[in-house]
């Protein structure tokens, strides 16, 4: 794995961990407004960021072919499969 | 309930293997107090829960330890 796709998989999981810490808060707190735009906040970083890894890296989520001659999502490698050795 | 995500929610990198630990972290895993089992408790005890705050989080905590993957990665 490169240090770039490192990097971008790096920003993308500290979005996605503020936007769920976020918003587990919001459950017990749903008139807190401040935590409300936090979230919102969060929320938009974690799409933009993936925006950016799916293009270069391949689909996130099954439903997001890019191509349209293939079916990208059952491209190798797998999060479990190590590519560095 | 969950959406599968093709991405790790933290980077794993086992540089020495250590069976001794291993095995004490698949009891986290599977088994009596694994969080497959507590992910399931979670989302059956949310069915009971009259407050609408708790039952938000109860499904959230639930779906949350649903992805266990980082766990299951490390075997």
């Amino acid at each position: 794995m490169s240090t770039e796709q490192e990097m971008l998989l790096r920003r993308l999981s500290g979005a996605q961990f503020a936007a769920w810490e976020t918003h587990m808060f919001l459950d017990t707190h749903p008139n807190d407004g401040l935590a409300l735009e936090a979230n919102k906040k969060y929320q938009a970083k974690f799409l933009e960021v993936s925006k950016e890894y799916e293009s270069k890296y391949g689909p996130l989520n099954h439903g997001d072919t890019y191509g349209d001659t293939r079916f990208e999502w059952v491209n190798d490698p797998w999060p479990w499969e190590r590519t560095d050795d | 309930m969950f959406q599968y995500e093709k991405k790790l929610q933290y980077p794993i990198n086992i540089k020495t293997t250590d069976p001794k630990l291993a095995s004490l972290i698949i009891t986290q895993y599977g088994g009596p107090d694994g969080e497959l089992g507590a992910s399931i408790r979670y989302l059956s005890q949310r069915f009971a829960m009259p407050y609408p705050e708790l039952k938000a989080l109860l499904t959230d905590i639930g779906s949350e330890v649903a992805k266990l993957h980082s766990n299951s990665t490390i075997f």
